[in-house]
């Protein structure tokens, strides 16, 4: 997927329930049935969208809490976005 | 949605117990009362008595509609197959199926429920009742911190074994080589699980899947201690797999039902399933078609010791 632009916000689907399982998490889309598990990464990104937020911040938020670098930490969120944006997880702002 | 005030069919009154819960159908003409006598003779309950959880009594009227809802079918339709169309409110689940409607009570404090039919003879058909029944034990079970499980249910030395599975996973051909091999059986299709005195109970239920009704078991009142879960796949070969507890419960919330789609049961489920995950073992099972049951059982028991013994 390619880099979101600056100005766009992302925002957890209002379908999406989800909870923490240990260090991974467990999304449900209430309608279309499909039940996910992310990994630690990705249920930090899951927790992050709970308020909108831009490429930039989320990138930024898992750089600081992973002790990554930015370079890698742009390119872990563009593939879970992806994914994430395959199983209509989010809403584009 | 409300033919509530239409009329009912007779003025006979029948309890159906559940392990969840008495259901009261009333307004019910003899022909319908005695197929529910015919039908789920282990169910009718002619004593007033309580039953553990079956204390919770809720009323369903039986009621004629002046016409078939007329949904289209792609609107009763979920993943290839036959779905009643469902609006969720407050105290009640609202249905509507090809040829029923029905008001499902939540809260047996709350409003009656009612099933409504155009002809007297569908109402006690199991694509009818057993659609209400379904839903109905489903959100009581969760009330309970239980579930209603897609699975095969099977008892083997006293304890339940519930293999979870969508349709195709293999559920009721295994249930078939667990009944030629001398097991009980609860259910090939749906399982009800609920918290016990000593961990998790599993019990008997009315819903069967291709099956059938065959465990001559004593109606709502059996419950079996359950050994564990198996999340079942088809495989090129007999094998069990460690699962962590995110798939477990991603796995098992897949196979939950009636409520695993809805907003204001997906916080109770997921509390649910967390307590059946901490509380039982779970494993994932591959087997195949002419995997004999004597050996799917061995690999499952070897399964859940490994698992409680990490």
């Amino acid at each position: 997927m390619n880099a979101q632009p600056d100005q766009e916000r992302l925002r957890l689907s209002s379908q999406i329930r989800h909870r923490a399982v240990g260090e991974e998490g467990v999304l449900v889309h209430l309608a279309n049935g499909r039940v996910l598990v992310v990994n630690e990464v990705g249920l930090h990104v899951v927790g992050q969208l709970a308020v909108p937020r831009t490429h930039k911040d989320l990138a930024a938020s898992i750089a600081e809490t992973f002790d990554v670098s930015p370079d890698q930490a742009a390119a872990d969120l563009d593939a879970y976005l992806a994914e994430l944006d395959a199983e209509q997880v989010l809403e584009h702002l | 949605m409300s033919p509530a005030a239409g009329a009912s069919w007779g003025s006979l009154r029948a309890p159906f117990t559940l392990p969840v819960a008495r259901i009261w159908f009333t307004g019910l003409d003899p022909e319908q009362l005695r197929s529910l006598e015919s039908s789920y003779p282990a169910y009718l309950d002619s004593s007033h008595r309580g039953s553990g959880h079956g204390d919770e009594e809720v009323e369903c009227r039986a009621l004629r509609l002046d016409k078939p809802p007329g949904l289209p079918i792609a609107a009763l339709t979920r993943d290839g197959q036959y779905a009643p169309h469902t609006v969720a409110g407050p105290d009640s689940i609202d249905l509507i199926g090809l040829n029923f409607q029905a008001r499902v009570p939540l809260y047996p404090s709350g409003e009656p429920g009612w099933l409504g039919v155009t002809q007297v003879h569908e109402l006690v058909q199991p694509i009818v009742i057993e659609n209400f029944l379904r839903v109905f034990s489903a959100h009581q079970a969760l009330r309970r911190g239980g579930v209603v499980l897609h699975s095969a249910g099977l008892v083997v030395e006293g304890r339940a074994y519930l293999f979870a599975g969508r349709s195709g996973a293999g559920k009721t051909t295994l249930t078939r080589k667990g009944h030629a091999a001398g097991a009980g059986v609860l259910s090939d299709d749906i399982n009800l699980v609920l918290p016990g005195s000593e961990g998790y109970e599993a019990h008997a239920v009315p819903f069967t899947g291709e099956f059938g009704r065959t465990l001559a078991h004593p109606g709502g009142r059996a419950a079996f201690p359950v050994a564990g879960l198996v999340l079942l796949d088809q495989g090129e070969r007999l094998a069990t797999d460690r699962v962590n507890p995110s798939t477990a419960i991603a796995r098992l919330l897949a196979a939950c039902p009636f409520v695993n789609m809805e907003a204001a049961t997906s916080a109770p489920l997921f509390d649910a399933l967390t307590g059946l995950v901490a509380g039982l073992p779970v494993i994932a099972l591959r087997c195949r078609c002419d995997d004999g049951f004597d050996e799917i059982m061995t690999a499952v028991n070897d399964g859940f010791a490994h698992e409680r013994a990490a």
